[in-house]
């Protein structure tokens, strides 16, 4: 089991370098950084001397060097648009995004599992239907949108919740509706799934034949072998709402690391945008190495060998 | 009638139907059979002959599409049809106890062995968790499995095929139930196992007075435990008598089919000359006109193939469910 | 027990051919129909729409802003869906729309596949180091944010149609190569590539010829859904006024410029919404049906 941490923890690590690499390259190709920083009506003198000061002609492997090496010490450098460090920035937005990422994880278990074993309970019922379109239009709405049309209903036209902002706990609970239908799907459809496959093995036929009650066969027996993978992919799921995070930020005017992201991209402001794309792949990386050690966690047959 | 009162199961005209895609499945048809308290019945045939599904609806454990019909289906004096849900886990696992073909997959890979076999006796015998560990490493013993403490805290995927399947012979037995049914307990085990198995159950059924319903296809096995025979083909039984009766007397083709395959078994078999059965069991789907053996029968002459096929008589010590035109009527009757 | 419920001869799938039971199985799947039918309705939108929309998308008539669509009060059949902030009818507005979505899909699609496919292919079919290298991307890959990235390199490329395309493109490839790298693996060492090989065929003819026919069906799920996938965030993009530019109608930019009225005018955010909700759905649809019925054992 430690060697197994060990080299998940040793590939996640390589897994980092590779993608700060390519996001660093990518962004510097995409635009010149002093043009960026100067803006629109710079003359070339100014370009010039920017170019110089924040050591932009140099050879772009050094500057990754320099920039990399710095920011494992989580150093990010000055945002030219706020004018304060990075790392001041993003700790400060930080727990906005964590709140709300943390609610709609739980709020899309809360849902997406229930939902599944129901289905799979009762196979080919209403509630297996209602369960598999929850499933498809959460997966095909678009979250910018639905975050309107919550907005349309319940901050118009209802008046219940706040349109925007971060001030109370209300004004998460839109955000938090929004990010959580997109995992959803993927959580319910794999409750649904691994709760039909274990329900027909053998240890299910067992669990019946020794005469447990329906409770104790469905949630002791066949739903803690079928929420395995349930947990693996909502670790997965806990990534990809961070992702989401940036347009549901946007559209609530929450100040969290998405919104971050979207005015520091909006202004050109490349050390920012560097550094809260680092600190989103770092948790994407984390949370899949997470998922993979949960798995194993829950998991019997490797945990124990 | 007073042999009928001590009969520990009794089963009349059982019929299990299965809906599939492409008609209905008859997966056992008319089967009538008792079993005497502590005695063996074993139920031989081939893969698809329907034995399993009979096991399965003893204890009402057949998939929810299947359909179980009988006149009678008593256990333990108990009357089986019209039992709710709850009625029958009360006696799965109490009185009537099932052991599985497949070891590997039949424990759940996600507890240890101790949490599943205690949970019998939580429910069952209402023990509490350390009296139901006790017990457990007792049985555990009982089966001959020793540092019993160590291999409670274990999970399945530790443990060999062999010593699962005596997991789950002493998980079945913690709660004394007093009928056993055994679908192909060894059938998956290597040889040297299967034997060491083997004479766990049988030992345990003797010292503890068991009923036990045993179901291979191994004849091999029958000889050694059984005492009683049914053989079953395409869901009924074509033969059914003691032990002693349908081996050394085997009367339906069938039977006679199936000893000939077995090297050094029957005295009527030729010297050097192991039979097979050629053909397959047919398709369960649908009615079968006439009898179902028909087409694979040495004996078979064209009344076979008509009507609804023969019905179960007595001949000598058993019942035979064939025309049998080889044999005269003098020592034939029918069943009341 | 599965010896038993397969009966040979008596199954009436035995006497149709592959194909036919594949077609049956489609029409059969109420997935399938809905998604054919909705994407149907859209594609027909955007090519019909030089023909059936009643007015240039981009013309402004100030006098005309902002009017409900025809079934409200104050509406007119002059504009159906109504008019914008700017006086455009928005129904030409959406029909156009749903070609810049339906070209970005598609465009996206073949280019991620592109790129996948061929990754895939190259892995499963050599395996080993070259295959543990393209699995390493792909882990890569599936660490960036994708959303983030697409957004920061269009907003410094500056934003138009051909580099959404291209940037999703490079974006959205991985699930191409999973796919068509684990069937590729599952089919290299079947008899009739083992033959192709030692008839002497050269690996890139084995690879066109060979495999790839047999792996056209999963690609084709995958493809659907990479499409579903770059229509929305094209749509999130330029909502954000990162993607495609104004006066382009674009549903995202038609949604985000309705959201400036969401307190009084919220049809401006709803009706390019349900088009894209429709759209996507549409595709989703249709991929996990076909999903469904190409799987060798379909589900009932």
């Amino acid at each position: 089991m430690l060697i197994y941490l060990l080299r998940r923890f040793g590939l996640a690590c390589w897994v980092a370098l590779c993608v700060s690499i390519l996001t660093f390259a990518l962004l510097h190709f995409s635009i010149d950084p002093a043009i960026a920083m100067a803006g629109e009506d710079a003359t070339s003198e100014d370009i010039e001397l920017i170019r110089i000061a924040y050591g932009y002609d140099r050879p772009v492997w050094i500057q990754f060097g320099e920039w990399f090496l710095r920011a494992i010490q989580g150093d990010f450098g000055v945002s030219p648009y706020f004018g304060l460090p990075v790392q001041d920035l993003i700790l400060d937005r930080m727990p906005v995004t964590f709140t709300l990422g943390a609610l709609s994880i739980v709020f899309a278990l809360g849902f997406g599992i229930p939902l599944g074993v129901l289905a799979a309970i009762y196979p080919n019922t209403w509630i297996d239907r209602v369960s598999l379109s929850v499933g498809v239009f959460g997966q095909a709405i678009p979250n910018f949108w639905f975050s309107l049309l919550l907005m349309i209903i319940f901050a118009v036209q209802l008046q219940w919740l706040p349109v925007s902002g971060s001030d109370s706990i209300w004004s998460y609970v839109l955000p938090t509706i929004v990010l959580g239908t997109n995992a959803i799907p993927p959580i319910m459809r794999l409750t649904r799934t691994g709760m039909l496959d274990t329900l027909s093995a053998d240890y299910i036929r067992t669990a019946w034949a020794k005469g447990l009650p329906p409770h104790i066969v469905f949630f002791k027996h066949a739903l803690r072998n079928a929420i395995i993978p349930v947990v693996a992919v909502a670790s997965i799921q806990a990534a990809h709402l961070l992702g989401g995070s940036i347009v549901v930020e946007s559209v609530f005017a929450l100040h969290g690391l998405g919104m971050l992201a979207y005015e520091s991209i909006l202004r050109s402001d490349i050390p920012t945008m560097q550094a809260v794309i680092l600190i989103f792949s770092a948790f994407f990386i984390g949370f899949s190495a997470l998922s993979d050690v949960l798995n194993a966690y829950f998991d019997p047959r490797i945990r124990v060998q | 009638m007073g042999m009928q009162s001590q009969s520990f199961v009794r089963v009349r005209n059982l019929s299990i139907d299965i809906p599939v895609t492409n008609g209905i499945l008859h997966a056992v048809r008319d089967v009538s059979f008792e079993i005497p308290k502590g005695k063996t019945l074993c139920v031989v045939g081939e893969s698809g002959s329907g034995k399993s599904m009979l096991a399965l609806g003893l204890i009402g454990l057949l998939p929810h599409r299947a359909t179980c019909v009988s006149t009678e289906l008593s256990i333990g004096g108990v009357e089986m049809r019209g039992l709710s849900g709850a009625e029958l886990s009360q006696l799965r696992g109490r009185r009537i106890a099932m052991i599985f073909q497949e070891p590997m997959t039949s424990l759940n890979p996600c507890y240890t062995i101790g949490d599943q076999m205690t949970e019998m006796a939580v429910r069952h015998m209402k023990m509490r968790l350390s009296e139901a560990r006790d017990c457990a490493r007792q049985w555990l013993e009982k089966v001959g499995i020793p540092a019993s403490s160590e291999r409670l805290r274990q999970y399945p995927h530790q443990l060999s095929g062999g010593l699962r399947q005596r997991v789950m012979i002493a998980m079945m037995l913690m709660c004394e139930p007093e009928l056993i049914i055994a679908d192909e307990p060894t059938t998956a085990l290597d040889v040297t196992i299967q034997a060491q198995v083997l004479h766990v159950l049988a030992s345990l059924q003797r010292e503890l007075g068991l009923t036990m319903l045993f179901i291979t296809h191994d004849l091999g096995v029958v000889s050694r435990i059984a005492d009683q025979i049914a053989v079953m083909y395409a869901g009924s039984f074509v033969e059914l008598g003691t032990a002693q009766a349908v081996l050394d007397t085997p009367t339906h083709p069938y039977t006679q089919g199936l000893l000939a395959c077995i090297p050094g078994f029957t005295s009527k078999q030729e010297k050097g000359a192991l039979g097979t059965i050629p053909g397959a069991v047919p398709s369960l789907v649908g009615n079968i006109s006439g009898c179902a053996f028909f087409n694979r029968c040495p004996e078979a002459v064209p009344a076979c193939a008509e009507g609804e096929g023969p019905i179960a008589r007595r001949v000598g010590q058993q019942w035979v469910r064939c025309l049998m035109p080889s044999l005269s009527d003098a020592n034939v009757e029918t069943p009341v | 027990m599965a010896e038993i419920l397969q009966s040979p001869g008596e199954n009436p799938a035995d006497e149709l051919t592959p194909g036919q039971v594949l077609r049956q199985r489609i029409l059969n799947h109420q997935g399938i129909i809905l998604g054919c039918l909705l994407l149907l309705i859209i594609i027909l939108m955007a090519l019909l729409a030089p023909v059936l929309a009643p007015h240039d998308p981009y013309q402004q008539v100030l006098l005309n802003r902002l009017k409900p669509p025809a079934w409200m009060t104050g509406g007119s059949w002059t504009y159906p869906l109504g008019t914008d902030h700017l006086g455009r009818d928005y129904l030409s507005r959406l029909m156009y729309g749903a070609q810049i979505s339906l070209l970005i899909g598609v465009a996206t699609a073949v280019i991620s596949g592109v790129i996948g496919v061929g990754l895939g292919l190259i892995a499963g079919y050599f395996g080993g180091r070259v295959d543990q290298l393209v699995m390493f991307l792909v882990t890569v890959k599936l660490s960036v944010p994708t959303i983030l990235v697409a957004l920061a390199v269009v907003q410094l490329v500056g934003g138009s149609l051909q580099v959404v395309i291209l940037v999703l493109g490079l974006l959205l490839w991985h699930q191409f190569t999973i796919v068509t790298r684990s069937v590729t693996l599952q089919i290299r060492d079947m008899d009739y590539v083992t033959s192709a090989k030692t008839l002497g065929l050269s690996t890139s003819r084995i690879l066109f010829t060979e495999i790839l026919p047999n792996i056209a069906n999963q690609i084709i799920v995958v493809l659907t859904l990479t499409m579903a996938s770059a229509i929305v965030i094209e749509a999130a993009l330029s909502f954000l006024g990162v993607g495609v530019q104004p006066p382009l109608p674009s549903w995202g930019i038609m949604i985000s410029e309705g959201k400036e009225h969401i307190f009084f005018r919220p049809w401006l955010v709803i009706i390019p919404g349900v088009a894209l909700l429709a759209l996507v759905l549409g595709i989703n649809l249709l991929g996990d049906g076909l999903r469904d019925v190409t799987v060798p054992q379909g589900r009932s």
